[in-house]
């Protein structure tokens, strides 16, 4: 059987490897029927790929044919633009002769917005698989392109998991082109460059790399683009693939890339410098370099009250460590350093602690994971039950284990406080990661007591502090320390005093807006 | 992106370093060091702080004096170019063994408290392994990263230092730190020496200049960070005098922890000591971290190899026994009352410094003729 | 292969653990005696816990069920291991709010136990100390009727009371710590006894003990406490009764300062006490009138002002004369006036029954309370 199958599957390999290089030695026929003949067997005779062969302009003998894939076209202006100036307009034979059948039909036939010349046939069949329609031409080497991408895709709807009060409340969708015109419409600096590639073997995807020329460090925008040049998969369904790839440090908890759903704030970043990273097919966008204080931002920040928001942000760090680190910090107290905390608070946490037959440990780890196991159970459930299970669940059984004897009335509040408190991150990603870092925290703390928890806290920032995200540090602008990046960081300053770009990107163009001299 | 190559060095900045300097610096005297001073000069011993940073201050001076006249160079690279290759050598290994010495100390005095005061008894091979792989994983990260980690307590320290200053104000007694001019200079000269070598350690500024971006402005760092590290470390000894009185600094080991121990700021604000406890292990981990990187780099250049990350896997161990060895605490402390003080302060960190200064300028300036 | 190298270290060292004791073994104890034993001459330490009503329904009621447990031992250490033998949980010295020392062994000396609690990270050094009028055991046994725990009925009275009167002295042990460690080791400490109201049993803290050179030797009642807080400065919302026309007046003290100053005069050492302080009239009955007499005020700040003198006066006074400065005087020439210090510190305790007093006191009457002057109805 082996050395059949041997055959036979290098035959198949064979056979794939030969299409492969005979699509990609296939040259534009003059003749169309050969043309049609070559689309035909590349995309295998597929039922969605139409090919059309119709007269030029009511001659019996110039014939033009059509190859485009149902479904992806607009078929009216297939209809309207293509097809029927093709037929129905009369071909001028002087004008015909002189400049060619290929750029006659282009400049006075198709009244179709981007139409392009073709020379290889491979690229024909990407614009095909793309939904633009090929015009191939009787007696003419090159081919046409043009645009009529019209699939049905999602409308503009506010994101989910990024909705703000206040703002604007667009999200992305699946579509690049539409993605990359929302971003156009805050951004009318004639220095935006959008540069295209693809990526992913199978699915090409199309990626876009957006930056503003001047404002963003070349040496970022030139690493993005060298990492995703480099990356080798057979498709890329989601961002998350292209972030994994180029990420510098991808087995982390802590994000180096950011994605989000939202074009305010791929708009706000790109004003600061960074580079976003448009991937076809799916509406989150990757920003690069990311660092760790964005975690606490959120673009309803910059539209809200400039000292309210500086408030909440604090309030949102303090949700960060919270969420982290209190259940270490409780088990550590409770086992090991009972002298640590007030005397009232000793004597509440002891008669709470009375008839419980579990140990401390036993006792925090089994409510931590009844609440992951609701948690679960709230966001897969169907329909709206599922956050109405999550919260009564989180409050009836919460209760009922307090009255059952099974856990302290203690250590509800603070693993119901940890939950919440990973909550109130803005980030989606964040809240993420943040579900499980309490654990190991809680272990260590078990473990070896106030030592422990010491030893977590500073564990954790070496690790935060030797990430880089492309070059930048990732705790900047906390450390190194820079006075003037922090006056986004933690505190939100008004408007009027943040005249400068972030300095950890290197770039020309550093202010703003022009800065007001002393004395107005 | 850390390379461990020699072309590019610089991974900090000025401020960098001087955020460096303070944490290493303080890390173990603002916890250890108001009681071996109260010892001796009593009331004044804030004073005497100031005294001992002023000498640190000159040491600072020549420190700086020195490395710049080498700026791309450690002091193990260029003593060869001082003072010969032998000699070179030999000033280099002395420096090295002190730094080693200082870095196995601080390491057995990091677990004091959580042997003796923390009431809990943590087998003290396991605080140290578990201290030394962190401190190892900071290492094997660079530079940067250890720079980046100070930068962060450093934040965290000013709103510490704030809490001690501010908290314990319930129990002031001013008449416990009178009178404010000293009416016995000598008590305070004499209790000087002990904070002056803590603050003296300035010497690994040596060892850290090449990794400095911007030199310019390298003096006025060094010596800033000197003098603010004096300044805390009088107001924090001030504040201990004030409300605990001198006689029982005197007897408390770790006064600093019991400071905040007995600080009531309201009937639920009590027991703070936890926030201690946190910051002293951030402090120590930072200097633990710095002097390995040193040592390991030093090691490196000595032997001429290429990357010090190898090094940096054998020292590890080495220290983790070392710090082992003392069986009990009096043997601990007499590291620093008896070898410290008086030999190691002396001859390494203040003559020789000043030895290859003068060397140096001389030679320079017989090449120029 | 790095990293599953370094994982397993971290595992297996922290495997290691050490001895782990959580929080439901213990039992708080709140209050901490200590006696001498009749029979064998060495210590008798009674502990008290709180009975733990909390669980399943309400949540954690502490109630103010206490019970009482006691060891006895050659050293305290000892003592207190065998209280450990007798109670139902280990209890937890950690969060000791007051000692109680017992009068017969406070006589002997409580040397021993001031080094216990400096030195071992088992004990605290923030209880409030008493010392027991009688033996402790017997006052902590008592059946007290509270509605909160002894301890902090205790701690109530010393934090709060203390803004409403200065008849009594406490000091929690750190400060005590430093009196009894700076010369010349002489300091007061609270004093507590067990009164009985008819049927009822209740705490009453009143007074002061003095210690000298850790042993007691003597103890100070009400007037003399209030003496020594005028001394020192606590005197805030005290009252000073005062006689006008030949009638009580009460005056209350909202608060103020007092200075103490040693001057060399010749060849005695004088002792200058500046007292600074303002008040208002609380009752009289002998209808002053201030609406018609602003001299009126006048008046009754001297004469406020010498009953403060009398009552400082007599209290350095009965210090002197039992030759033991608890008064802190010699610490405050240390710090005042080290060069003097240093030549007669040897000889303090022949100086200090001759050192005089210079008392001048400087009270302001600010207001007169809700009325000015009473109609003479009565």
């Amino acid at each position: 059987m082996s050395f059949l199958d041997k055959l036979f599957n290098k035959k198949n390999e064979q056979d794939q490897q030969d299409k492969q290089k005979q699509a990609e030695d296939t040259k534009i026929d003059k003749s169309v029927d050969n043309n049609i003949k070559n689309v035909k067997r590349t995309l295998n005779e597929n039922f969605d790929v139409i090919t059309r062969k119709v007269s030029l302009g009511g001659k019996s003998d110039q014939f033009v044919a059509l190859a485009y894939l149902d479904g992806m076209v607009d078929k009216n202006v297939l209809n309207q633009s293509i097809l029927r100036p093709i037929m129905l307009k009369p071909v001028d034979d002087m004008k015909f002769h002189d400049m060619g059948p290929g750029r006659y039909v282009r400049e006075f036939m198709i009244t179709a917005n981007d139409v392009e010349e073709v020379d290889k046939f491979s690229d024909c069949i990407n614009f095909i698989l793309n939904g633009c329609t090929i015009v191939f031409i009787d007696g003419c080497e090159k081919a046409l392109m043009c645009e009529t991408r019209g699939w049905i895709q999602r409308s503009i709807d506010e994101p989910q998991n990024e909705a703000i009060a206040k703002g604007p409340h667009s999200g992305f969708n699946e579509t690049l082109l539409t993605n990359v015109t929302l971003i156009r419409r805050y951004i009318k600096d004639p220095n935006l460059h959008f540069e295209p590639l693809t990526v992913g073997r199978a699915s090409r995807t199309n990626v876009v790399v957006a930056f503003i020329d001047g404002i963003s460090d070349n040496n970022i925008v030139e690493e993005v683009k060298r990492r995703l040049k480099g990356i080798d998969i057979d498709g890329v369904l989601d961002s998350s693939y292209i972030a994994e790839f180029i990420s510098d440090s991808p087995l982390s908890p802590f994000a180096t890339i950011l994605s989000t759903e939202r074009p305010d704030k791929v708009a706000a970043n790109m004003l600061e410098g960074k580079v976003a990273i448009f991937v076809d097919g799916t509406p989150d966008v990757l920003m690069a370099p990311f660092l760790f204080m964005e975690f606490i931002q959120s673009p309803d920040d910059y539209y809200e009250d400039s000292m309210i928001s500086s408030l909440v942000r604090i309030l949102r760090m303090l949700a960060l460590f919270t969420a982290v680190y209190l259940p270490g910090f409780y088990i550590a107290i409770v086992t090991f350093n009972q002298e640590m905390i007030p005397t009232t608070l000793t004597l509440s946490l002891m008669s709470g602690r009375f008839f419980v037959p579990f140990s401390p440990f036993a006792e925090i780890l089994f409510m931590m994971i009844l609440i992951e196991i609701l948690r679960e159970a709230g966001i897969h459930f169907p329909g709206t039950i599922g956050q109405t299970i999550s919260i009564v669940g989180a409050l009836v059984v919460g209760q009922s284990a307090v009255s059952a004897g099974l856990v302290s009335p203690f250590v509800v509040i603070v693993v119901s406080i940890t939950t919440l408190a990973s909550y109130s991150v803005p980030s989606y990603t964040a809240s993420y990661m943040m579900r499980f870092l309490p654990y190991p925290v809680l272990i260590v703390s078990a473990l070896l007591g106030i030592y422990g928890f010491a030893w977590c806290l500073i564990a954790m920032m070496v690790h935060l502090a030797s990430l880089e995200s492309f070059g930048v540090p990732y705790l900047a602008p906390i450390a190194p320390f820079n006075l003037r990046d922090n006056q986004d960081t933690v505190l939100r300053m008004p408007r009027w005093i943040m005249t400068y770009r972030p300095s950890y990107i290197k770039a020309e163009n550093k202010k703003r807006m022009a800065t007001k001299k002393k004395g107005k | 992106m850390n390379n461990t190559n020699d072309t590019k060095r610089a991974c900090m900045d000025t401020r960098g370093y001087t955020f460096l300097m303070i944490n290493t610096l303080i890390s173990l005297p603002i916890f250890l060091s108001p009681s071996p001073t109260v010892a001796v000069s009593r009331q004044y011993a804030w004073l005497s702080v100031l005294v001992g940073t002023a000498q640190a201050l000159m040491v600072g001076y020549v420190v700086i004096k020195l490395g710049l006249t080498y700026p791309d160079k450690t002091i193990i690279e260029y003593s060869q170019d001082i003072v010969g290759k032998f000699a070179g050598k030999i000033v280099g290994l002395i420096f090295l063994a002190v730094f080693l010495s200082i870095s196995v100390m601080a390491l057995r005095e990091f677990t004091l408290p959580f042997q003796g005061f923390v009431s809990i008894n943590i087998p003290l091979p396991t605080l140290l392994i578990m201290t030394m792989l962190l401190v190892t994983y900071a290492v094997i990260r660079g530079l940067k990263t250890i720079s980046i980690c100070s930068d962060v307590i450093i934040q965290f320290f000013i709103g510490f230092i704030l809490i001690l200053l501010i908290l314990p104000t319930k129990n002031l007694n001013i008449l416990n730190i009178k009178p404010i001019i000293p009416h016995d200079w000598g008590r305070v000269v004499r209790g000087s020496f002990d904070s002056a070598a803590f603050l003296a350690e300035d010497v690994i500024g040596l060892m850290l200049i090449p990794y400095v971006s911007n030199k310019d402005k390298l003096m006025k760092g060094n010596q800033l960070a000197v003098l603010l590290s004096g300044i805390a470390l009088s107001a924090v000894t001030a504040m201990e005098i004030v409300t605990m009185s001198y006689e029982r600094v005197d007897s408390t080991i770790f006064s600093t922890f019991m400071l905040l121990r007995e600080a009531q700021f309201s009937s639920s604000l009590e027991r703070i000591e936890s926030i201690a406890i946190a910051m002293w292990g951030g402090l120590v981990f930072v200097k633990l971290s710095v002097y390995l990187y040193i040592l390991a780099d030093g090691l490196r250049q000595l032997l001429g190899l290429k990357d010090y990350k190898p090094i940096v896997y054998i020292l590890a161990p080495i220290i983790t026994y070392l710090a082992v060895l003392p069986r009990d605490i009096s043997e601990i402390l007499v590291f620093p009352n008896k070898v410290w003080v008086p030999i190691i302060y002396l001859a390494v960190l203040i003559i020789l410094p000043v030895i290859l200064l003068l060397i140096s300028t001389i030679r320079k300036q017989g090449e120029k003729k | 292969m790095k990293r599953i190298l370094v994982l397993f270290l971290i595992i297996s060292v922290l495997l290691t653990y050490g001895c782990s004791m959580p929080i439901e073994n213990y039992n708080m104890v709140l209050i901490f005696g200590i006696d001498k034993d009749e029979k064998t001459g060495g210590y008798e330490v009674t502990l008290q816990m709180p009975k733990m009503a909390g669980g399943k329904e309400e949540g954690t009621s502490l109630g103010n069920e206490t019970f009482t447990v006691s060891g006895v031992g050659r050293s305290i250490e000892l003592a207190v291991k065998d209280a450990y033998v007798k109670s139902s949980k280990v209890p937890f010295l950690g969060h000791i709010q007051v000692v109680l020392i017992g009068e017969d062994i406070g006589r002997e000396g409580i040397v021993e136990m001031a080094d216990l609690f400096k030195r071992d990270p088992k004990y605290t050094l923030t209880p409030w100390l008493f010392t027991v009028d009688g033996r402790a055991k017997d006052l902590m046994e008592a059946k007290l009727e509270y509605d909160v725990l002894p301890a902090f009925a205790i701690i109530h009275t010393v934090r709060d009371v203390s803004r409403y009167t200065i008849k009594f002295y406490a000091v929690q042990f750190n400060k005590f710590l430093e009196g009894i460690e700076a010369l010349p080791h002489a300091t007061l400490m609270g004093r507590i006894k067990l009164v009985e109201d008819g049927d009822n049993k209740l705490l009453e803290i009143s007074g002061a003990s003095i210690y000298k050179d850790g042993k007691l030797v003597g103890m100070l009642n009400a007037q003399d406490a209030a003496g020594y807080n005028w001394l020192t400065g606590r005197f805030k919302n005290a009252d000073a009764a005062i006689s006008y026309k030949g009638q009580p007046m009460n005056v209350g003290i909202e608060g103020g300062t007092t200075n103490i100053w040693p001057i060399v005069r010749g060849n005695t050492l004088v002792y200058k006490v500046v007292t600074e302080a303002t008040g208002y009239v609380q009752w009289a009955s002998s209808y002053p009138d201030f609406e018609s007499d602003p001299e009126l005020i006048e008046e009754l700040n001297a004469a406020t002002g010498e009953r403060i003198k009398k009552l400082i006066s007599d209290t350095v006074k009965d210090a002197q004369d039992q030759g033991i400065d608890y008064l802190g005087f010699e610490k405050i020439l240390e710090h005042k006036d080290p060069v003097l210090w240093e030549q007669i510190k040897d000889d303090w305790d022949e100086v200090f029954p001759n050192i005089e007093l210079e008392i001048h006191t400087d009270v302001t009457i600010k207001n007169t309370g809700w009325i000015l002057n009473n109609p003479e109805l009565y």
